[in-house]
């Protein structure tokens, strides 16, 4: 018993620890997920057909509107530009306070396109809160 | 990626994982069964989405954290009574008795002639001497034990000589 105890106080202490590290340091790439590093992710969800997974990396304002059709949408405007989706780079990412703009380079089987991508934070996550395509 | 960041979530990291592992108790790294072994795998998993931040810091703590708990009351059920073992833990499993395959348990195992002939092996036993052995199992951490029969042991010198006079 004693040593689930201790498991919990370490656990318990440790998830003050990085909060307080967030909190008092605004951290706000090295423990939480980097804007860069939430788009990427979101855009390998959309490549690999994970739309249910992709959703909840929205925005809540966006995760409202947005559908798995038009995630379906969205890959296929891509894909008509680059091909088959081959890989997915989140890249450099500027931060503004609670929001931040970042560009994923997504490479296809034709070609490659940056997507900029605008984040907004939301309980200390970065959320994909739009998406622009632009012609690389 | 920032070089430096992943350092810093690598000794988050491992610190966290560390200190845990330390109090769970030794059973976790050397004695593991097949629990142990899925724990460490999804562990590892684990890691590795927070090195390379796929998801927050906090998610991997709560997630690993949690685990490891379940490991340890998982043990402590199995420390204070031997049916949460049998039940947790799995029994051990007799191959051969007396020197003759057992096959019910070898169907429980999974295991074959050929699987039991290697266990054996490893535990210096050659088929021809299967007849020394008085249980052979396989035991909740799938390690093998060999029970020999009293009175039975290794091949001596004097033995080779006994048996090349005999085959004169």
């Amino acid at each position: 018993m004693r040593k689930i105890v201790l498991a919990l106080l370490i656990i318990v202490s440790s998830l003050l620890i990085c909060g307080a590290f967030v909190i008092l340091f605004k951290d706000r790439t090295i423990l939480v997920p980097p804007p860069e590093q939430a788009s990427e992710s979101f855009f390998k969800q959309v490549q690999m057909k994970r739309y249910s997974r992709a959703i909840p990396l929205l925005s809540s304002e966006l995760e409202r509107k947005v559908t798995p059709e038009l995630l379906i949408q969205l890959k296929r405007e891509v894909e008509a530009r680059v091909g088959t989706i081959e890989k997915v780079q989140g890249k450099e990412s500027i931060i503004n306070g609670n929001s931040a703009t970042s560009v994923a380079e997504v490479q296809g089987t034709e070609g490659s396109i940056n997507i900029s991508v605008t984040l907004v934070r939301e309980q200390g996550v970065w959320k994909v809160d739009s998406v622009m395509l632009n012609v690389h | 990626m920032d070089p430096g960041r992943i350092l810093i979530r690598c000794l988050v990291s491992f610190v966290f994982l560390f200190t845990l592992v330390r109090i769970s108790g030794k059973s976790t790294v050397s004695q593991g069964n097949a629990f142990d072994f899925v724990l460490s795998l999804i562990l590892g998993d684990l890691v590795d989405d927070a090195i390379f931040a796929e998801v927050p810091i906090s998610n991997f703590l709560m997630a690993a954290g949690t685990l490891v708990i379940m490991e340890i009351t998982v043990s402590l059920l199995v420390h204070r009574n031997d049916r949460w073992m049998w039940l947790l833990e799995g029994k051990p499993e007799i191959l051969l008795r007396e020197g003759n395959l057992n096959p019910e348990g070898m169907k429980r195992e999974s295991l074959n002639e050929l699987d039991v002939n290697c266990l054996m092996r490893l535990g210096g036993i050659e088929k021809e001497k299967w007849i020394q052995v008085r249980l052979a199992t396989i035991e909740a951490d799938g390690e093998g034990a060999i029970l020999k029969k009293s009175g039975s042991k290794s091949a001596q010198k004097k033995d080779r000589k006994w048996l090349d006079q005999k085959n004169a």
